[in-house]
């Protein structure tokens, strides 16, 4: 392993490619937080979007299609987990798990009813979403490295970060929504529709979970394997957080994130062991939240009892 | 109380389940028809494969061990309103350290046993304190600390199992330890089946964890905990002590669902066993369910396990795959998880609305308050 100036540029790629599915799913976490909905059915919803994709990549072969089926079924199961959280006053966490544990079976099932096997599923008849052309870079080889192999829906990741932050903090309807995280009877009273809104927030949540599960079974080898998003949809819970639920913020979260996923995969072609490198994200998730917990203590801005 | 209320009230409590068991299966019916089977069919094979015959229902039974243990634990924390999801992680951590003390400690065997059990609990306690104290000292979340703390455990128990402890004898295909020796296993309960003096040892504990949730001060702390936290520290009781109590016993509990894998089924840590066939999510869901019932965990329990093996059992002779049980089993936590719906409005006449939909607060209470 050399630390020169090309390596550097690899690693800042794969962050990009590992930052930016978790990114979409942070952001839908973090507007869900603004409302004050706690979502841990997220990971779920991501995994009906990565196979929601494949399923109709197989079937039509057609990019748009999938990622427009992606976005579909990931936001009906948003809209039924938004309906029990909401209207039936389902406990958030209780219909989180179920929602999960629904998905991973409902995926798992219907993979085998589909593709008749239980693994993973690879074919080369399956499109992959296209590519940024980086041609326009080849005189400096190293932007080429560094910006190579993105899809447009890696840049939609960002994009979708700086129009939610002028939606939250530029646009009425954003005002509202974050109104009724700060107290839901208060923005009531006001004659905002608070449980629809937060039913849309939740559903919009689950759109862009769809993308980024997308992103993840489109976005780099074109697959699909059983419960693919392997904690993915969780760790954007925390980067949503950790974020403090600002879209510029989630981007800098989420990032770090993709950066130790990125850390894990690089070193795994070294002497470290690769189980202990796989718990990395994981590891490195718990340490940055509580730094930051810390701080926010430390500022007055959290009270401990 | 008067019986005849008691009667009603425990009526009221049992139709929802059921009513959310019916719709779960009304769900299931729709997957079974994708994969274009008769629904009664798979449904009776499956009631067959998971009660039909002694063997079956013993299997089942074997199966619901593990997930009963789980669920008393899960229960412990969401009842005081602490809701971690880290049973799987907690039993990694208990299976695992079973596994290694009994294979590395001198001595006799029941020496041997004593270590390994007892090394397992302190180390599922310790590892459920370390989110406690996360929660305590920086104000994380549970739910994701828990969260991330099962995918680390599960992996740095399988770093340790594949380059320090792996069984070498075998093909080295599956990443476990060698196995424990004859005389520290758990004794089957009926000879040439597979089930062990483990689900003895969960229904013991099923009526222990009443007594100590219904009959002692330690209970009724946590369930104070469980109604109202400022409450609880204004009457006089430590709310971090509680949260501190209720997370190492529920710690506690989990990893003992690892120790009887080990001792009782596999004898060996194997890697992932315990995550494929999500025990602690099953368990989460039977005691979510059951109410935090420790006599429902162990019904409940022992329904999905039944769901489970009924699933196996169809995924073998018809086209259905086993993931059927998953599909039910979510349907039916989902379901009642609306059950706040129903208790909303019949709470609002007796007091204003509660504050929030939290399972814990609603349920532990009914008794109590009136």
């Amino acid at each position: 392993m050399n630390f020169d100036v090309n390596y550097l540029a690899v690693v800042f790629n794969s962050t990009v490619r590992m930052t930016t599915p978790i990114l979409f799913v942070a952001l839908g976490s973090a507007l869900c937080n603004r409302v004050f909905i706690f979502n841990i059915g997220l990971e779920g919803m991501m995994l009906v979007g990565a196979f929601a994709s494949i399923v109709a990549n197989f079937y039509t072969g057609s990019l748009i299609l999938s990622v427009l089926f992606a976005m579909l079924s990931s936001m009906l199961v948003a809209w039924i987990a938004g309906i029990f959280m909401v209207k039936f006053k389902g406990a958030m966490l209780v219909v989180g798990v179920s929602i999960n544990v629904l998905i991973s079976g409902l995926t798992t099932f219907l993979m085998q009813i589909v593709f008749g096997s239980k693994g993973a599923y690879v074919s080369t008849k399956l499109v992959s979403l296209t590519k940024i052309d980086v041609g326009f870079l080849k005189h400096t080889p190293i932007l080429q490295t560094m910006f190579g192999s993105l899809t447009y829906l890696d840049l939609g990741a960002f994009l979708v970060a700086v129009v939610m932050n002028v939606f939250l903090f530029r646009t009425v309807t954003g005002f509202r929504l974050r109104s009724i995280g700060i107290n839901k009877p208060a923005a009531e009273s006001l004659g905002i529709k608070a449980d629809r809104l937060q039913i849309l927030t939740v559903v919009f949540s689950g759109l862009l979970s769809g993308l980024g599960g997308c992103l993840l079974t489109m976005g780099g080898v074109t697959m699909f394997a059983q419960n693919i998003t392997a904690g993915r949809g969780f760790i954007a819970m925390a980067a949503g957080t950790l974020g403090a639920a600002h879209p510029l913020g989630v981007i800098a979260s989420s990032a770090f994130f993709g950066f130790a996923q990125s850390m894990a995969n690089m070193l795994q072609n070294t002497s470290i062991s690769s189980q202990l490198t796989m718990a990395l994200p994981y590891v490195a998730t718990v340490v940055a939240l509580a730094m930051y917990n810390f701080i926010q203590i430390k500022r007055g801005l959290i009270v401990r009892n | 109380m008067k019986s005849s209320h008691r009667i009603k009230q425990l009526a009221v409590s049992l139709a929802q389940p059921a009513m959310a068991l019916s719709f779960a299966l009304a769900v299931g019916v729709l997957a079974i028809l994708v994969t274009k089977e008769n629904p009664l069919t798979v449904y009776a094979a499956m009631f067959k494969g998971a009660f039909g015959g002694k063997y079956y229902f013993l299997t089942t039974l074997t199966r619901a061990t593990p997930i009963i243990i789980c669920g008393l634990g899960a229960a412990i924390a969401w009842s005081s309103n602490y809701m971690g999801i880290g049973g799987e992680g907690q039993m990694i951590v208990g299976g695992f350290f079973c596994a290694i003390i009994g294979l590395n400690v001198p001595g006799p065997a029941w020496f041997k046993v004593i270590c390994a059990v007892g090394g397992a609990m302190v180390a599922g306690g310790l590892y459920s304190l370390l989110s406690a104290w996360l929660l305590d000292r920086f104000r994380m979340s549970l739910a994701i600390s828990t969260l991330m703390f099962n995918y680390a455990a599960q992996f740095v128990t399988m770093h340790f199992t594949a380059n320090v402890f792996q069984d070498m004898t075998g093909d080295g295909k599956l990443t476990q330890t060698l196995k424990l020796p004859q005389n520290m296993r758990l004794n089957r309960l009926v000879e040439g089946y597979s089930l062990h003096w483990g689900f003895i040892v969960a229904v013991g504990l099923v009526f222990l964890i009443w007594f100590l949730m219904n009959r002692t001060s330690f209970g009724y702390e946590s369930r104070m905990s469980g109604f109202n936290v400022n409450f609880c520290d204004y009457g006089g009781i430590s709310s971090k002590k509680v949260m501190y109590g209720m997370l190492a016993l529920s710690g506690i509990i989990c990893a003992l669902a690892g120790v009887g894998e080990v001792l009782g089924v596999q004898y060996r840590y194997v890697h992932n066993t315990y995550v494929s066939s999500s025990y602690a999510w099953v368990g989460l869901n039977a005691a979510l369910i059951s109410g935090y019932n420790p006599i429902g965990i162990l019904i409940t329990s022992i329904i999905l396990a039944g769901i489970q093996t009924g699933g196996a059992a169809i995924a073998r002779s018809t086209s259905v795959p086993l993931e059927i049980s998953s599909i039910i089993q979510g349907c039916i936590t989902l379901f009642i998880s609306a059950k706040i719906m129903f208790n909303f409005r019949r709470r609002r006449k007796a007091h204003d609305a509660p504050d929030k939909g939290s399972v814990a607060g609603s349920i532990s209470v009914k008794g109590e308050t009136r």
